[in-house]
């Protein structure tokens, strides 16, 4: 290992990251075993083991003390409840699910290099430690190296004599003898004999051979299990004799040979599959860790597939399994380098099939073949590097019962979280992005959804629990995220009431019951009398709504009152490719995200109709729809400018909404790879990203939301002022953050950004004041 | 590699016939960058907008091409000429002759779009010719004289007098920083 600062850095990053990993999917089984605690699997709890024991290994490493101790304590109970001394129960599960808070917090606290003390974490380790070992811990800082002793062990000391022959895949897997010495050393007293008959003359010397073997002596008063603990992950990789003889003389006659180990681990009665390690415990040093969080996180997926009876997997013997390599870490650079060069070949590839029709008829046909063949393979090539990207959700979903669970016990209410769909795939990209709102969802559920008593629930005929769904699945292209509540559904005469307190509606308007539902998106919407701090901090499910459609994605709520809530989070699977409707007005090409367009159509000349204010709108089966002349928020020359020779793409806005954008020809759908516009320049008003055409032009893409926005300032400030007037006159309110963009030539700040800043939440606002005379016009119009 | 899009550019911009690469006015010059006098060196590639000859450090420099069409972005100033696809990345073109305030450039393909980096962003300025490679000791960069009613000013960050000919040395961190740009034109004009 290296002393350098520079890697001990970026070696301790490496292991948060780890660390991180290996909690989540421990956090995963647990919640598994709190479902069914009568039904425990083996391999859960080995792997929970696992995750624990790599934890400390690495902390070791760093001397992270505290941490340390905490997990040799944790530890200790798992694997006495693997070796079933302890019965396993809902009481110990969920002490071992506060375990596991408190090692989660322990790492951030080592992370931040803060020393971590909260309420309940010296209880908690007490229980723990006593479980373990019988009493309970004495508060100190030692370290894993001077172990509470084992109950069945006595006190006395005694002498172990070990052997130890190191083969050459031990240096090879990045072990080091000197540590186990070391390790050893702080066991007790310890005198070494090192054998280097092995040794060959030094122009032989092979420097990853191992050629030394020891003979240790080493008086301590632990266990044989805590010598074994220290060997325990070079197992695979060296000959290994324990012998005890007590310190009175007697000669031990406990011989013990690691080979057989496996076996004795396997012949546990009652265990008849997979009990035993997918994953060979045969490392130390951080290598081995990062190989363990890769084949962890894999086990899942392997376990759900297997059915519940003990059918045995395919378990292979653990030397086999170490050999192979099942999966890799890479960098995510890597992998967007590699996506953006597939997205030129792609490119590349539709340029050249188009000069094809070019050549002569004879050349055509054979160049023809060619290019159907590479266009095959790009578009194999394609697919297989986005599925590279893809994860399954269970790394955000991993996060969410521990958040129902302290959310649960800080409203004193009983809930119980429902997963399913955890292997479902979305790229990383949306994966990222996914976690703020399920969580805000979560929360929301949780908070409102649910009723504020267990009594409350019993009088409406409910089960005393709650029971809050979390669901994932695949639907036509796109990911669907399902949170479901039991709880007292939406209770639409207060929210009305509190709409039009906000001034959101109008007390004398008449809202159909989904109407109603829809208002809880409304920006500065929350019905929480109370501000708590778990939600209803004022900005809501707004928020929530914002940030989704700007990954392209979709909320909607569904309430039965009495019933339950249900929402459901559609999202695009990736967000580096987008299926797009290519348009035209003028010369400019522009793309329509196709998930936002409704439909397109030539309206007839009677279905047009002006506004007071100057806003075209176009009747559309009875429904206004304001009309937004790009031509004219693009400054775009040449573009048709009567509506009933142009086409109108109706498409849906934020909160349901829908506009017509006016363009002059539809030229066809395509899959546009996404580019950011911002990496070199800033963000442009109505437009959220670029692309790269087939003929190796930039198309930008519209930002439907941000060009209403646009359209609705042009004519509010048609109304409001003189055209004489300066147009940068602040004292017209929705000017502050948006307009700069439109009526100047400059750029101004970002568009439709998601930050929540008190500036934007102003912005918010204002919007409403616009939308409220929009409608008014609109009513108007429609009494017309 | 920036050596190998030179060339390319070069013998593209040769057959330019107003404006040579190197024409027998002014001759490269060839100062020795590994002199042992303690004098520090600066190189630059120089470009002409017009009359007047601009220079940017050469190690910002990542690439020289020929002017292609660009696709427009709505509601940007009048010197940002669009953006282009450069291998797949996004880069905003600007029109240099148009950002000093004399006219937007008349782009043709004998027109170069020299491609610098500008903290982490890439931009392509739009010029008439790229024409040398300057390389000068810094203590024979000048400073700008402060002027009244020169944008210029704001944007160089020195003078270079080689034999005769002036050269303006950009400042592209202040030039196409686009938050400044604003700022600027709200002064300048």
């Amino acid at each position: 290992m290296s002393t350098n600062d520079f890697d001990l850095e970026r070696f301790k990053a490496t292991f948060f990251e780890e660390c991180a990993e290996l909690l989540i999917d421990a956090e995963t089984r647990l919640a598994e075993l709190r479902h069914d605690p009568k039904n425990i699997n083996a391999e859960d709890l080995n792997a929970i083991f696992r995750a624990v024991h790599s934890v400390k290994g690495g902390a070791g490493a760093f001397n992270f003390d505290q941490l340390i101790n905490f997990s040799h304590i944790y530890e200790a109970l798992l694997d006495k409840m693997r070796h079933e001394e302890i019965e396993i129960n809902e009481e110990i599960i969920d002490l071992l699910i506060a375990a596991n808070d408190i090692l989660t917090n322990l790492i951030q606290a080592a992370q931040n290099g803060t020393n971590y003390s909260e309420n309940g974490f010296a209880e908690t380790k007490d229980k723990l430690h006593n479980l373990a070992f019988g009493t309970p811990s004495k508060e100190t800082n030692d370290p894993a190296g001077a172990p509470p002793e084992n109950t069945t062990d006595t006190k006395s000391l005694k002498k172990f004599s070990i052997n130890f022959l190191p083969k050459p895949s031990l240096l090879q897997h990045a072990n080091e003898p000197l540590l186990l010495i070391y390790e050893l050393r702080e066991l007790g007293q310890l005198t070494s004999t090192i054998n280097t008959d092995r040794l060959p003359h030094i122009q032989n010397l092979i420097s990853d051979e191992a050629y030394f073997s020891w003979n240790f002596v080493l008086l301590s008063e632990c266990s044989l299990s805590d010598v074994e603990e220290v060997f325990e992950f070079v197992t695979e990789d060296c000959e290994l004799n324990i012998s005890i003889e007590h310190a009175e003389g007697s000669s031990g006659d406990t011989l013990y040979e690691t080979q057989d180990e496996d076996l004795s681990l396997n012949s546990q009665p009652e265990k008849l599959t997979p009990d035993k390690p997918i994953i060979p415990q045969n490392k130390q040093t951080l290598e081995t860790t990062k190989e363990q969080a890769v084949v962890a996180m894999q086990a899942p997926t392997y376990q759900t597939s297997s059915d519940p009876t003990p059918s045995a997997p395919p378990q292979t013997n653990s030397t086999a399994a170490s050999s192979k390599v099942s999966s890799i870490r890479v960098d995510l650079d890597r992998v967007d380098r590699l996506v953006n060069m597939v997205g030129e070949l792609v490119i590349t590839q539709a340029m050249l099939r188009q000069q094809v029709d070019n050549l002569p008829p004879e050349l055509a046909a054979f160049m023809a073949k060619g290019f159907e063949d590479l266009g095959t393979h790009t578009r194999e090539i394609q697919e297989s590097v986005m599925a590279v990207r893809m994860q399954p959700v269970k790394s955000v979903f991993a996060r969410i019962p521990r958040l129902v669970r302290e959310l649960a016990s800080k409203l004193g209410k009983k809930v119980d979280l429902e997963t399913s769909g955890e292997d479902t795939e979305v790229d990383k990209t949306v994966i990222e992005q996914l976690s703020d709102p399920l969580i805000h969802m979560i929360r929301n559920s949780l908070d409102h959804g649910i009723e504020d008593s267990s009594d409350d629930r019993v009088q409406a005929g409910k089960p005393e629990t709650a029971i809050i769904k979390l669901s994932a699945e695949h639907r036509s292209g796109r990911i669907h995220l399902i949170v479901t509540d039991d709880g007292r559904g939406i209770n639409r005469e207060r929210v009305k009431s509190k709409a039009i307190e906000k001034g959101i509606i109008n007390a004398d308007d008449h809202l159909n019951d989904e109407a109603i539902d829809e208002l809880i998106f409304s920006p500065g919407f929350s019905t929480a009398d109370e501000v708590t701090d778990i939600s209803g901090r004022g900005v809501g499910m707004d928020v929530v709504r914002r940030n989704i459609s700007n990954l392209g994605g979709r909320i909607t709520v569904q309430s039965t009152p009495g019933k339950g809530t249900k929402f459901t989070m559609s999202l695009p699977l990736t967000l580096a490719v987008l299926d797009g409707m290519v348009i035209a007005i003028g010369k400019e090409k522009f793309i329509i995200s196709l998930t936002s367009i409704i439909e397109s159509l030539r309206p007839a000349a009677k279905e047009l109709h002006t506004l007071s204010n100057g806003a075209d709108v176009v009747s559309l089966r009875g429904e206004y729809i304001r009309l937004i002349r790009l031509y004219e928020l693009f400054n775009i020359p040449g573009a048709q400018p009567d509506p009933s020779k142009a086409l109108v793409v109706v498409v849906e806005l934020e909160g349901g909404k829908q506009a017509g954008i006016l363009v002059d020809e539809l030229l066809g759908q395509q899959q546009v790879v996404i580019k950011s516009l911002e990496e070199n320049y800033d963000p442009v008003a109505g437009i959220s990203a670029a692309t790269i055409l087939g003929n190796g032009m930039v198309a930008l893409i519209l930002d439907v939301d941000g060009l209403d926005d646009m359209a609705r300032l042009i004519t509010n400030k048609n109304k409001a002022i003189t055209p004489e007037r300066d147009l940068q006159d602040h004292s017209s309110p929705p000017l502050l953050k948006r307009s700069s963009t439109v009526p100047t030539k400059h750029q101004s700040g970002p568009v439709g950004d998601t930050n929540l800043n008190d500036e934007n939440s102003k912005t918010h606002e204002y919007e409403l004041l616009d939308q409220e005379k929009l409608d008014q016009e609109l009513e108007a119009a429609e009494q017309n | 590699m920036e050596s190998s899009h030179l060339m390319a550019t070069q013998s593209q911009t040769i057959t330019a016939p107003n404006q040579p690469l190197n024409s027998g006015d002014s001759p490269p010059v060839k100062t020795d960058v590994a002199a042992g006098d303690g004098v520090g060196y600066a190189q630059f590639i120089t470009f002409t907008v017009g009359e007047q000859e601009y220079g940017v450090d050469i190690m910002s420099v990542r690439e020289i091409k020929g002017w292609a069409d660009t696709t427009l972005l709505p509601n940007t100033p009048e010197y940002m000429r669009g953006v282009l696809n450069l291998r797949g990345i996004i880069v905003p073109i600007f029109d240099l002759r148009c950002r000093f305030g004399l006219g937007e450039t008349q782009a043709t393909r004998l027109h170069v779009i020299v491609i610098i980096a500008v903290k982490e962003r890439m931009i392509g300025i739009l010029v008439d010719t790229v024409s040398d490679i300057l390389t000068v000791p810094t203590t024979d960069i000048r400073d700008v004289p402060k002027m009244e009613n020169l944008i210029e000013e704001d944007y160089l960050s020195g003078l270079v007098t080689i034999e005769d000919r002036m050269v303006a040395l950009l400042d592209q961190e202040r030039l196409f920083n686009t938050k400044v740009i604003e700022d600027g034109i709200a002064v300048g004009s």
